[in-house]
Parts: structure tokens; C-alpha cells; sequence
């Protein structure tokens, strides 16, 4: 295996009992997606942990049936995506809220911290508000941002990973940054 | 390299140069929050894992020699519904691929299905008795009405993002998306014929003036012609809301020309009464180049998303 070895090779591969492609394909990916569900869980990194090894145990228990040369990347977001939407289906709602507004309510405290750490901790509470802003929107238009400019999709891609037209996928792009702009200026005046 | 490429493609640059500096600064801001990586540790603890996984779910699957000395792939099989269970269950003796089929789409087809059908229908069945005792009612009515929605709402839902828990599965599956489709249609549409045979059934033996077979044919042509029809709006909205809402509302006409009798025209166009004896024939056979066009459509969706980008 080598790094320019594709995705739909090493799954092939894989689904034919080489160890070695899986261990390429999960270093290739783990990084990525464990950035992917963080976003997703609104920066809970136990969860997000959980969920990545759930995402790799169920493409293992189905990768015999892949279909080479399919493209891979948006298979796996697929399965990625409807595990988190599985969460959200079972996660009680109040908890959900609080997160929200946990999230909503973080302010920046640089007023209170010593000069040389008002970078990391402006950029901390950004990121705080960043994430509480994207729990704002309706997860139909989460998935397609966060796909679209963190794990950096193409809109054919995440079409195939979430099972859209492209044009719906554009549209709930175009809502969703409208909104989180909306939800930035508000929040980080 | 400019920025440009990170705005939405629907947006006019010309028109809304404003607006597209506001989205890049937020897109900018989205792209500020970086995310944890994870540990060498513990990317290898997990590769190590999968790894013994791996071992034991290609346990499960005899590898099959193609040529001596060359181990050829895994074999595989219509057995889709192995992949949502354990390792470990599966039972090389039931490996006939239809019946393999059948079972998978089973588990995938979800449970609110069967059991709103079933009550439904049992509603039906009871309101039939019950109404069975009025003078000057039709015994069998209820029965007629209630089955082509109840199974038009249930193959409406059988289409769609939201029905699919494991569509990964579907997609990664060698089985086309047609006959998947296919085999979920017959699971569901046949439940609901033999919910309606029961039901008939029943009527028939408490009420020896109807009869069983023109009964069920009273039923089963609208049903037949409902369910593709909602079947096939659903898929070209990919919302199975958008589809029974529709045939229930085309249903609920049909239930006032029955009633009330009357004639609901559009200027010079008579609507037609499906529930007439003369429409039955017509309705079996718009049902199946209906159910042929929404399989095919549903198969040629994923192509059109890739060609579409």
C-alpha cells in the first residue's frame, strides 16, 4: 500500500481480508471523521469517539458487499451521517437544549486573563461559539455544511452520502449560511 | 488562489457582492474551529480492533478458490440481511437468494408499517360489522375504502431518506436498487393483501349475503392502483408525506362521487369514479407500468446525482 493508493482500492482490498489496507484506509480516515462527528455532537469528544468506532465497525460488517470502483468517501459519510441522526432520534431533547444554550451562552473572557493567553483563549471561545452556532441550525443543513467546509465535499459527493439531488443539497448550503451568519454577527459582537 | 470557490455556486457574485464578502467572513469564522485529532495511540488501538473484527466477520464467509493457489474474493451472495446482524448467525443452509432477499428487506422495512396496517384494517373490519347493522348500509364499504390507503400510506413510506435506517447496507449491497425496491414493495403490499383477505373473510362469514372473491376485487384493483400511484409520487418528491397526502386526497374524492354520488367535473373533464365495478380492470392495469415507472425511476436517481455534479 502506498499513500496514493485509492480509497476504492484499499476497501477492495480489505474486503478480501487484507489487514494491512485496513490499517491504511483507517489512518487515512480516522482524523477526518473524528472531526466530522466532534462538529456533528456539537464538540463532544467521547461521543464522537464512540460513534467513529461505531462508523468503522459497521463499513467492516458490510465491506464484503462493496462494489468496486464505487466511490468510497461518500459511502463512508453516509454511514457516518445516519449514525449521528441516530443519536439525535434517541438523545433526550432537554439535554440537547442545554448544549445549545451552553454553547450560546459561552463569552469570551479575555477581559479577566493575562495578555500573552488572550489569543488561545479568544480562539477557544470562537470555536465555543462556532459550534454552538452550527447546533443552531436544523441537522438537514448542518450535515451539508459541515461536510461541505470541514471534511471539504464535493456537492456531487455529498449528494451521494446524504441521498440528495444536488440542487436540494445546494439550497440547504445557501439556507444554512445565511443563518449562521445571522447567528456569528449576533453572537460574536 | 481566491476565496471565490467556497461560496455556494447558486449565488450571484455580480449581484450580491455584499452578501458573498459577509459568507466568505462566516465561512472564514466556520473555518477557524479546528478540530481534536486523535492520538497515534489510539488510531492504533482501533486499527487493532477492526483488525480482529475483520478476522472474524470473513470467518463467517468461505472464501471460494478460483484457481489453485489464487484465493479469489469472498463470496457473495444476496444474503444482504447478514451484513445488519451479528457475525456469527448466519446459516449456509437458507442461502436461496430470493428467500435471502426477502428476509433482509424485512428487517429493513420499518415495524410503525405492520402494525398501522394492521390496526387500520382491523378498524375497518370492526366498522364494518358495526355499520354491517344499520339498515340500508353496505356491509362491505369500510373495507373497500379503508385498504387501498392503508396500503397506499404504507408503500408511500417505503421510498425515501428518512424510511432508510441502513440504506448504507443498500448501497454497498450487488443487488440492484430496483430489486430491492421491488422485494420491499411485495413484503408490504402483500401484507396488506392479506390483511384485506382476512378482513374479507371475516365478513363474508358473518354476512352470507357477500361473497369473497368480488369482495376482494372490489378492493384490490383501487388498492393496486393507490399504492403505485403513492408510491410513485413519493419517489418523484423523494417525500413519502408528499405521496400519501396525494392519494389520500385523490381517495377522499372518490369516497364523495360513492357517497353522495355526484360528479366532479373540471370544465368538460368527468373525473372518473375508481371504485366503480367498470374502472377495476383499468385501475390492475395502470398499476403496473406505474409500479415499472417508480422502480425505475428510484434505480436511476443515484445515476442522475452523479451526472448532475
Amino acid at each position: 500500500m502506498t499513500p496514493t493508493t485509492t480509497d476504492e482500492t484499499l476497501a477492495l482490498a480489505i474486503s478480501q481480508g487484507d489487514r494491512g489496507a485496513l490499517a491504511a484506509l483507517v489512518e487515512r480516515h480516522h482524523s477526518p471523521l473524528l472531526g466530522f462527528l466532534d462538529r456533528m455532537m456539537g464538540g463532544d469528544r467521547a461521543l464522537a469517539e464512540d460513534l467513529v468506532q461505531e462508523t468503522f465497525l459497521r463499513l467492516l460488517r458490510t465491506i464484503w458487499q462493496y462494489q468496486y470502483p464505487r466511490p468510497f468517501k461518500p459511502w463512508l459519510y453516509m454511514i457516518a451521517t445516519n449514525l449521528a441522526r441516530d443519536h439525535y432520534k434517541c438523545a433526550d431533547t432537554q439535554q440537547t437544549d442545554t448544549l445549545i444554550e451552553r454553547q450560546l451562552d459561552a463569552e469570551p473572557f479575555i477581559d479577566h486573563q493575562p495578555a500573552q493567553l488572550e489569543d488561545d483563549i479568544f480562539a477557544d471561545a470562537e470555536a465555543q461559539q462556532v459550534a454552538g452556532a452550527l447546533l443552531t441550525l436544523p441537522s438537514a443543513q448542518r450535515e451539508v455544511v459541515i461536510l461541505r467546509y470541514y471534511q471539504e465535499l464535493s456537492l456531487a459527493e455529498i449528494a451521494e452520502a446524504l441521498n440528495l439531488p444536488v440542487g436540494t443539497v445546494k439550497s440547504r448550503l445557501s439556507v444554512g449560511l445565511r443563518r449562521l451568519r445571522d447567528v456569528l454577527e449576533r453572537e460574536l459582537s | 488562489m481566491t476565496d471565490q470557490h467556497l461560496i455556494p455556486p447558486d449565488f450571484n457574485a455580480g449581484e450580491d457582492a455584499e452578501l458573498n464578502s459577509e459568507l466568505l467572513a462566516t465561512i472564514h469564522i466556520l473555518k477557524r474551529w479546528t478540530a481534536p485529532e486523535p492520538s497515534a495511540d489510539a488510531t492504533a488501538h482501533l486499527i487493532q480492533g477492526l483488525q480482529a473484527e475483520l478476522h472474524e466477520t470473513l470467518a463467517a464467509f468461505p472464501l471460494v478458490s478460483k484457481s489453485e493457489g489464487e484465493p479469489a474474493r469472498v463470496k457473495v451472495n444476496l444474503s444482504v440481511g447478514q451484513a445488519a446482524r451479528s457475525v456469527g448467525e448466519w446459516n449456509p443452509s437458507n442461502n436461496w437468494p430470493p428467500l435471502l432477499l426477502l428476509r433482509a428487506q424485512l428487517r429493513v422495512v420499518q415495524g410503525e408499517i405492520w402494525i398501522a396496517s394492521a390496526l387500520i384494517m382491523l378498524l375497518g373490519v370492526v366498522v364494518a360489522l358495526v355499520t354491517a347493522r344499520l339498515p340500508g348500509e353496505a356491509a362491505d364499504l369500510p373495507l373497500i375504502l379503508i385498504a387501498p390507503v392503508v396500503a397506499a400510506a404504507g408503500l408511500a413510506f417505503l421510498y425515501g431518506t428518512d424510511a432508510d435506517p441502513v440504506m448504507e447496507i443498500e448501497h454497498a449491497t450487488p443487488v440492484s436498487w430496483s430489486l430491492l425496491m421491488l422485494t420491499r414493495l411485495a413484503l408490504v403490499f402483500g401484507f396488506d393483501f392479506a390483511l384485506g383477505l382476512a378482513g374479507s373473510v371475516i365478513l363474508t362469514l358473518i354476512h352470507p349475503s357477500l361473497s369473497l372473491w368480488p369482495l376482494v376485487g372490489a378492493w384490490l384493483a383501487p388498492m393496486s392502483f393507490l399504492s403505485a400511484f403513492a408510491f410513485l409520487i413519493s419517489v418523484l418528491f423523494v417525500d413519502p408525506l408528499v405521496g400519501t397526502i396525494v392519494s389520500f386526497g385523490l381517495w377522499i374524492m372518490q369516497a364523495f362521487l360513492r357517497f353522495w354520488n355526484v360528479t366532479l367535473s373540471f370544465q368538460t373533464i368527468n373525473l372518473p369514479n375508481l371504485l366503480s365495478e367498470e374502472a377495476r380492470p383499468w385501475l390492475l392495469a395502470l398499476a403496473i407500468p406505474l409500479f415499472a415507472l417508480s422502480l425505475w425511476l428510484s434505480d436511476h436517481r443515484d445515476s442522475f446525482i452523479r451526472r448532475s455534479s
